[in-house]
């Protein structure tokens, strides 16, 4: 026998020989089940000069921000479970709230709790389950916001330590980091004014991570082929979000295109941003507000492009894009200024089915400029 | 998932447990972790089964999984540690000559590098061709190649040396 011989009958036996259990079909959905449906949360800080840089960018907002009418009506069709935030010092899981281990940075949702970076010096990420066990401590260094994929376990952030730049995906159902690679630096020296809940995470799905590149380029990175990190040919605002099997597009005139995985392509109409939901089947978008009218939220198909106005009761867009936090659930955050409280940032964390049109404040915040909500 | 796709699921699931099982264990040489793996890997695909059961080939797609879990944990697992599970002793003990050959060609695939390993588990298992080990793997078809060639020399080497240490123990002192 030669050994191309024995070494296929050798392989085939010892397969034939392995012991295994039938597929327990049960277990596979309650493994499913956990994955899409347990909650997590996600906040923002700064990690560079947190306060002083929070004062600096609280009034740069304070300028863009818009009275705040009546609140939204309550809706009973938001899952609670969808509800999670961060005030900047503690995790919300609905109702719930989990001390943080040290001022949130920014945090993303994966599907047991949430990943989240703080403000200490070296930048700390922890994963906090949403039953309130023991923080985790799982890398250092972070850069800005960590992202999660709410659909599975998976979260990823970038660890930039010295001259060392590299982004990093871990699977936190099993506490093993699964992915590790050199990117390009994505924080030069003079980026030291820092936006609560930023980071250069930009979607996690399908077992790809995309990312923020050099010179604005959107790149990503494939975990589960390990082939090195890489430039999506995308740069800057012309890609929006990947998830499920479409990936968000806006053209230089601004009509936001879905491409779908058949290769067909839906347009709708001009937005300023969106982001996908984590199916992919919708997409939640804003346009920012002109002298004659306020900026408003919609929501769209991505399958025919119909875009649904959403009504936040809020009468303005929030000043950035609304994060789904299920394929159902919004989430939003909206400055609501007023002369009357000059020292602070009011801000109101609302949630809405997004198939109901329903929405419902979950938090009224005298000072929200570190409340934050997942990014992906 | 509607009734029809999870029918459609279950049957898949069942189709091609064995075949993934037996990869995750040839891979890592403990079956409590490769049926870990395994159930990850179907989870992944009841997660995205819309998209999975209109591949080409979703099993395919199933088995790619299943590699790159396994690449996963065997990248954060303590280096130098050597799988071991039943079946080590089990074919040991059979006192079968061609088992015995078996087993000592799967003690020497579990110390070959990683890529080595799932190169020569898809060649030899799964009967892939380079082109499709290579899709599967995510690497050059020549690259699949230089694994095949340098995995075959290493193979022959420990089985030598295998065999050398296991006559020398024989002999009478």
């Amino acid at each position: 026998m030669n050994l191309d011989e024995l070494i296929r009958s050798s392989v085939r036996d010892v397969a034939d020989h392995a012991p295994f259990s039938a597929p327990d079909m049960a277990a596979i959905e309650r493994r499913s089940r956990r994955t899409r449906h347990v909650q997590a949360a996600s906040a923002a800080a700064a990690v560079v000069a947190l306060a002083v840089v929070g004062g600096l960018l609280g009034q740069s907002f304070l300028g863009r921000t818009h009275p705040s009418p009546a609140d939204p009506h309550p809706s009973p069709g938001v899952n609670q479970t969808d509800i999670v935030w961060s005030d900047g010092r503690a995790l919300h899981f609905a109702d719930e709230k989990v001390p943080a281990e040290g001022r949130v940075f920014g945090i993303g949702r994966v599907d047991s709790g949430l990943v989240y970076t703080t403000d200490a010096q070296d930048a700390q990420v922890y994963f906090q389950d949403s039953a309130g066990s023991a923080a985790e401590l799982i890398g250092r260094h972070a850069v800005l916001a960590p992202s999660g994929d709410p659909m599975s376990g998976i979260a990823s952030w970038v660890e930039q330590d010295g001259s060392l730049t590299e982004l990093v995906v871990y699977n936190t159902q099993t506490s093993r980091e699964v992915g590790r690679v050199p990117v390009p630096r994505v924080l030069g020296p003079n980026d030291n004014i820092l936006i609560p809940g930023f980071g250069p995470i930009l979607a996690i799905t399908g077992g790809e991570v995309f990312f923020s590149g050099k010179r604005n380029e959107v790149w990503v990175y494939s975990w589960e082929t390990e082939a090195p990190a890489a430039p999506t040919g995308y740069r800057g605002a012309r890609w929006l979000d990947t998830a499920g099997d479409v990936t968000a597009t806006r053209s230089s005139a601004g009509v936001v295109s879905f491409l779908h995985a058949d290769g067909s392509s839906v347009a709708t109409r001009r937005f300023e941003q969106g982001l996908l939901s984590p199916d992919g089947r919708a997409f939640v978008a804003t346009t920012l507000p002109t002298e004659t009218s306020p900026g408003e939220v919609f929501v769209v198909d991505t399958a025919t492009g119909r875009a649904q106005p959403l009504t936040t009761g809020q009468g303005s867009a929030p000043m950035f894009p609304p994060v789904f936090t299920s394929d159902e659930t919004l989430l939003l955050k909206v400055e609501t200024y007023d002369m009357s409280t000059p020292d602070g940032l009011p801000a109101k964390v609302i949630a809405c089915d997004a198939s109901a049109q329903a929405c419902e404040t979950v938090a009224s915040l005298k000072d929200g400029f570190l409340a934050t909500l997942p990014s992906r | 998932m509607d009734e029809q796709a999870r029918a459609d699921f279950t049957s898949f699931v069942n189709a091609h447990w064995a075949s993934m099982f037996r990869t995750a264990y040839l891979l890592t040489g403990d079956h409590h972790l490769a049926e870990d793996l395994t159930q990850g890997a179907f989870t992944k695909a009841m997660l995205s089964w819309s998209r999975v059961r209109k591949a080409r080939e979703p099993a395919a797609y199933v088995r790619k999984i299943v590699v790159n879990q396994t690449f996963a944990w065997r990248r954060r697992r303590s280096s130098g540690e050597v799988p071991t599970d039943d079946l080590y002793d089990a074919t040991v003990s059979g006192h079968d000559d061609r088992v015995a050959s078996a087993h000592d060609v799967w003690a020497a695939l579990l110390r070959l590098p990683p890529r080595q390993r799932a190169v020569m588990v898809l060649r030899y298992y799964h009967d892939l061709s380079e082109a499709e080990i290579a899709e599967t793997l995510g690497m050059a078809r020549g690259t699949v190649k230089s694994h095949v060639s340098a995995a075959s020399k290493t193979l022959a080497t420990l089985m030598s040396d295998d065999t050398t240490s296991q006559e020398n123990a024989n002999e009478p002192r």
